[in-house]
């Protein structure tokens, strides 16, 4: 049975919908990264199975069971982690505190999962007391991360988590997103750098109009030629051109 | 007779203070329902216009500054200038702010401008107030003399709703609407939203000065606690909020039917005996709370809902608090 | 010189804490519920009246019944926010304004029409101060409000930064949103919130009485200080309130002073103006307050 599976899921906020009915299955131990042009509605897929937008048609499984429009900190105790794009840290709490709020829902003893946080995250140990609005972008990122982790969530959400990041420290997040994965936990994430994240990815979506345009394995999508010249920048940089576009939008589903 | 006559008389003392109230309710309808500003210091400048007017048309005394005899026309026309200016003060230091600010802000200075006037007591006769401030048509014989004088403030009121009605259909109201719906669009489009919020602000202010001007000449009278500063403020808001705030009609149809509420009651509160008509006396107030309470939970578009410049009632129902709501979460944003 | 701490320093001191107390209540308030609270002076005054009422039913001493009072004016708090200010959460944050102002009115109304509207006091009988080195004078109320306020504020520095409520509201005064997507019980954090700023604007109403006297416009009068305490140490920053509370107090009670002549250096009828003019130079100099509160 899946962890997380989206079934032709529509939706958006308010009047306006953004999904038409999107399909997604995140198997056990996996990491499953979906790319796709700006608008395509990526986050939005993200928030959908987190409860943050109405959901018009479809369903979301948790470990096969409905959790279809249930309000985030509901979503949250059931061990489903996420962590947003930006403002996904409290600045003005300690390290150790925006951990320890990780770990909000949960009401037995969690230090020794604390101490594997700061083993896995060995820069955040040492800062642990400072406020973590004065750490550095990369480790910003991993107390968003390492505070999403103390729950031991069931999965966890990822909403690029290497924006804005220089190169050298998105290699460093992605390496880290691998460990997390290696160590137990499933990853659905969104990601702008489609072609590194799909080389550490188990699984592909490409979402164009809130809905799957390709799905595959990372090295699928990765060696697919129309996948590489539309969305990876491969080839000419076709992404931008007019005509491949038109060509994508000519296609209708898959 | 004498008793239709005693009831005449009530009525039309009611329609000229529920005047006054709806150019009171008419400034906070430019503030707060065009433009989404809190003003909690209505009181303020109800004060600083009654004082400003009484001053320069009273005859001249030992007791207080002023004493010119002017014509109404100037005491009126300096309160509202007074009013404007206190407003530009405020309004330069707090727009730029979150709305709470200017909330704080404004109740503040109603504060300080009491201290003043009951401090200084040089300028304004401290707590004993300004006394024998004229009052127009008052050569007349009874009841002429309140019948022409209710008729000044309804032609005033009239004369106010017209030039706000065109105000709100011309280019300027437009713009106004778009802020509030959409701050960052207006924003991006080249509009000078502050600029604009200020002008609203020193507009509404005005009328409010303007409305203490005329509260002073009619009651004859003006002291630091000629109306408790809070309530009058509240009552304001009240009669806003239930007339149908952004509705211009709305706000005077509000004025009238609050101001007949409060005082209807105190007829009935004043005849119960005295240790008890002191005590429902709060109760008065405690309802009148509730009935806000009432009225933003339940019935935010008041009784008159907003009619869109150009538009039919539209989708507006929602869009009185709804459209504020953009503006609350785009000042959020932008911390 | 020992007449200015006598008169003016310790005086002043005691009116700052007294102002922080209640500015800790406003701060946190505006920080976490994101509201102006305009009914925190009439939370402040049914505090003191709680207090009143049981000194009359017991006989015993004001800090003796205060933890009571504190809970009784708890409950009537939480019972407006279920009532007043839930049903209005989503709302911008103005309606709430204009809801907490309405309450003003109710609560106060309220408050004259239990317990009228005569002057009262707390305790009774004038006691003599402790005099120190022959010339320092401090009353024993004034050094017992002293004491009690800084104990109040470790145990609010203790719940803040040890206790996982604490800690949880500090992290949504930082971010609501991200408090939310944490699975923090916010509903909770907000219940947290009403409760220490009552007992604390509770506690400062009763110090208040104790030092002067009970009367329905007291917690009122307090409201400016207090709001601009809470803005000139940064909004949601309850060390900021502190601070800024104990700095108008003084300033307050320094202004009076006769610094150049013999006169007082301000008509003491406008020490209350002081609060006002410290907080309208922050808005203009520095909006977000000594300690970098919020901005809104």
């Amino acid at each position: 049975m899946p962890v997380l599976q989206l079934e032709s899921v529509s939706g958006g906020y308010g009047e306006t919908e953004i999904l038409h009915g999107t399909n997604m299955v995140v198997e056990r131990d996996q990491i499953v990264t979906i790319i796709g042009p700006n608008g395509a509605g990526k986050s939005t897929a993200m928030k959908a199975v987190f409860g943050l937008l109405n959901l018009t048609a479809g369903r979301v499984l948790l470990n096969g069971k409905d959790i279809t429009n249930t309000p985030p900190e509901k979503v949250v105790s059931l061990g489903v982690c996420y962590v947003p794009q930006t403002a996904n840290i409290f600045p003005n709490l300690t390290v150790q505190e925006n951990l320890e709020m990780g770990a909000f829902v949960r009401r037995d003893d969690f230090r020794p999962r604390l101490q594997e946080i700061y083993q896995m995250f060995p820069p955040l140990w040492e800062k642990r007391r400072q406020a973590a609005g004065t750490l550095s972008g990369g480790q910003r990122q991993m107390v968003a991360m390492g505070k999403a982790l103390m729950l031991e969530p069931e999965i966890l959400l990822l909403d690029e988590p290497t924006a804005g990041l220089s190169p050298k420290f998105r290699g460093e997040i992605f390496q880290i997103v691998k460990d997390i994965n290696k160590a137990g936990t499933p990853i659905l994430m969104v990601e702008q750098n489609a072609k590194q994240s799909l080389k550490i990815a188990d699984r592909g979506y490409v979402l164009v109009d809130g809905q799957n345009r390709y799905e595959g394995t990372g090295q699928e999508l990765l060696s697919d030629p129309e996948v590489g010249e539309m969305f990876l920048g491969g080839g000419r940089s076709a992404a931008e051109n007019g005509p491949s576009e038109e060509r994508s939008s000519g296609e209708g589903t898959p | 007779m004498d008793q239709f006559y005693g009831i005449f008389l009530y009525i039309v003392a009611l329609l000229t203070m529920g005047g006054i109230y709806a150019i009171l309710t008419l400034g906070l309808n430019i503030q707060w329902g065009f433009t989404g500003l809190f003003n909690a210091g209505i009181a303020g400048f109800l004060a600083v216009g009654a004082y400003t007017s009484a001053l320069l048309t009273t005859a001249a005394s030992e007791r207080h500054i002023g004493g010119l005899e002017a014509p109404y026309i100037v005491g009126l026309g300096a309160a509202m200038v007074t009013s404007g200016i206190i407003a530009y003060v405020i309004g330069k230091i707090c727009i730029r702010l979150r709305s709470d600010y200017l909330a704080i802000a404004t109740i503040g200075i109603a504060e300080i401008l009491r201290l003043v006037v009951k401090n200084e007591t040089w300028a304004t006769n401290g707590p004993r107030g300004v006394s024998m401030v004229p009052k127009p048509f008052e050569t007349l014989p009874e009841p002429y003399n309140q019948i022409c004088f209710l008729l000044l403030i309804l032609a005033t009121v009239g004369v106010i709703y017209l030039l706000i009605e065109r105000a709100r259909r011309s280019p300027w109201g437009r713009v106004m609407t778009a802020i509030r719906e959409n701050e960052d669009a207006a924003r991006a489009a080249g509009k000078d939203v502050e600029r604009l919020r200020i002008e609203a602000f020193v507009i509404g202010s005005m009328l409010m000065g303007l409305a203490g001007g005329f509260m002073a000449h009619y009651l004859k009278f003006i002291g630091p606690n000629a109306t408790d500063p809070l309530t009058s403020t509240f009552l304001v808001w009240v009669m806003l909020t239930v007339g149908g705030s952004a509705n211009n009609k709305g706000a005077i149809l509000g004025a009238m039917l609050i101001w007949t509420v409060w005082s209807a009651t105190e007829i009935f509160t004043s005849r119960l005996p005295e240790e008890l008509a002191i005590r429902t006396a709060y109760i008065r107030i405690f309802l009148i709370g509730l009935l806000l309470q009432i009225i933003l939970q339940k019935f935010s578009k008041g009784i008159l809902p907003e009619q869109r410049p150009g538009g039919q009632s539209t989708a507006a129902g929602q869009s009185t608090l709804a459209g504020r709501s953009t503006m609350a979460g785009s000042k959020k944003d932008s911390t | 010189m020992i007449e200015f701490i006598n008169f003016h320093l310790i005086p002043g001191l005691v009116l700052g804490s007294i102002y922080a107390l209640g500015a800790i209540g406003v701060t946190l308030t505006f920080g976490i519920l994101r509201f102006a609270n305009f009914a925190h002076g009439e939370t402040m005054t049914l505090g003191v009246y709680f207090t009143l009422s049981l000194i009359i039913l017991t006989g015993l001493h004001p800090l003796v019944v205060m933890p009571l009072a504190m809970a009784l004016t708890t409950i009537v708090i939480l019972g407006v926010d279920r009532v007043f200010y839930k049903p209005l959460r989503a709302a911008p944050t103005v309606v709430l304004v204009m809801a907490s102002f309405g309450l003003m009115l109710m609560v106060r109304s309220a408050i004259q029409f239990t317990w009228g509207v005569q002057l009262t006091s707390l305790s009774t009988g004038i006691v003599k101060p402790y005099i120190f080195f022959d010339a320092l004078r401090i009353s024993p109320k004034h050094v017992m409000i002293i004491i009690a306020t800084i104990l109040l504020m470790l145990v609010v520095h203790f719940l803040l930064t040890r206790t996982r409520m604490g800690k949880a509201m500090r992290a949504m005064a930082d971010s609501p949103e991200l408090a939310r997507l944490t699975g923090i019980d916010t509903e909770a954090v907000v219940r947290m919130t009403w409760i220490i700023g009552t007992c604390l604007a509770t506690a400062a109403g009763v110090f208040l009485a104790i030092d002067t006297h009970v009367e329905t416009l007291m917690g009122y009068k307090l409201l400016l200080p207090m709001f601009a305490a809470a803005i000139l140490g940064g909004i949601g920053r309850p060390y900021g309130a502190v601070a800024g509370g104990l700095i108008i107090g003084v300033v307050e009670e320094l202004s009076t002073y006769a610094w150049i002549g013999d006169g007082p250096l301000l008509n003491p009828g406008y020490k209350a103006g002081v609060a006002f003019a410290i907080m309208v130079v922050m808005l203009i100099w520095r909006p977000s307050g000594l300690f970098r509160g919020r901005v809104f």
